[in-house]
């Protein structure tokens, strides 16, 4: 039976490991859940990374399924980044909507980071969930997963993590009244590769 | 354990070795340009010559997975070819997000620049 307390999950099999550096002020609401690889083969070096670096995520479930907390879930962490569409990448946009996804992207002469930056402004404002998730209401969960650059691939999330995955998730679904509608995968919500947390199950 | 230790850095100094700007890869022809999924007007205007190609992998630095997915838009609109490394022969990608990656006969590794591309 896990509690939530000042933002921490407190837990048999969960633990603490908090790194200030990756916290980013308050984090006001909790609407949606991002899972995340790490790219890394072992969780020290994504331990390492979150020493020097201000990208990480709430969560970290190792190769042997042990999930470790590294931000408080009362605050913010930086692991989004720019958003997408999302009326735009689930076919659903009105065509007013559209016409003003389309005048984003399709606008000329401006850098390609120009437009994922201009997409992210205009969608951001948009309330959850017409939008995908943001630093701002989100928690990431990270597992820890190799990429290979010859396959161009990250690696298979293993059943042990998968397991560790969903009595994680399970538990935020009570504590934020949230359901499967609002768990996705990073590369879901922005541009990033294809093949992060495309294992991973709930 | 030693053995593995020291094989792992040559391997590591043979990488910054052959893939350092000073000697980066050479492109010799471009195979495909091309999207990933529907996106085919978003990515109309995302061509290279070989020698825009040439200029990325010139100035591009080799980055982990984690810097790329941390620093960088990976998007549906790529550039791909063939190239050479000294005596190798090499396969690369050049993703309209500034990201690539090049996999040759003896090593592979993924490359990242924020000003290296034309758009
Ligand atoms: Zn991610």
């Amino acid at each position: 039976m896990a509690t939530l307390k000042n933002g921490i999950l407190s837990a048999p099999h969960v633990h603490q490991r908090i790194y200030a550096g990756l916290e980013k002020g308050h984090l006001p609401h909790v609407h949606a859940l991002v899972i995340h690889q790490t790219g890394a083969p072992t969780a020290q070096h994504t331990f390492n990374s979150y020493q020097n670096s201000g990208h990480g995520a709430h969560f970290l479930i190792d190769k042997s399924g042990t999930i470790y907390q590294t931000a408080h879930l009362n605050r913010k962490t930086h692991h989004v980044g720019k958003i997408k569409s999302k009326c735009y990448e689930t076919r659903i946009c009105s065509k007013a909507q559209l016409q003003a996804v389309a005048t984003i992207l399709l606008q000329k002469g401006v850098s390609y980071s120009a437009i994922t930056k201009n997409l992210h402004d205009a969608e951001k404002i948009k309330a959850y969930p017409d939008r995908y998730p943001l630093n701002e209401d989100s928690i990431g969960i990270e597992i820890v997963g190799n990429y290979n650059t010859q396959a161009s691939a990250y690696e298979s999330v293993s059943a042990v993590q998968n397991q560790s995955l969903q009595w994680l998730l399970g538990e935020l679904f009570g504590f934020f009244k949230l359901s499967k509608a609002d768990v996705y995968r990073h590369p879901a919500v922005s541009y990033k590769t294809a093949t992060e947390a495309s294992t991973a199950t709930w | 354990m030693v053995k593995e230790i020291a094989l792992a850095a040559l391997g590591l100094l043979l990488l910054s070795c052959n893939a350092h700007s000073d000697n980066p890869l050479r492109v010799t022809e471009i195979t495909e340009i091309g999207t990933e999924g529907s996106s085919g007007d978003f990515c109309a205007d995302f061509v290279l010559s070989e020698k825009q190609a040439q200029d990325y992998f010139g100035h591009a630095r080799v980055v982990t997975q984690k810097t790329v997915h941390d620093d960088y838009d990976v998007l549906p609109c790529f550039v791909r070819g063939k190239g050479t490394l000294g005596n190798q022969r090499c396969e690369w990608e050049i993703n309209a997000g500034g990201t690539g990656h090049v996999n040759c006969a003896q090593q592979s590794y993924l490359t990242a620049c924020k000003d290296c591309l034309p758009r």
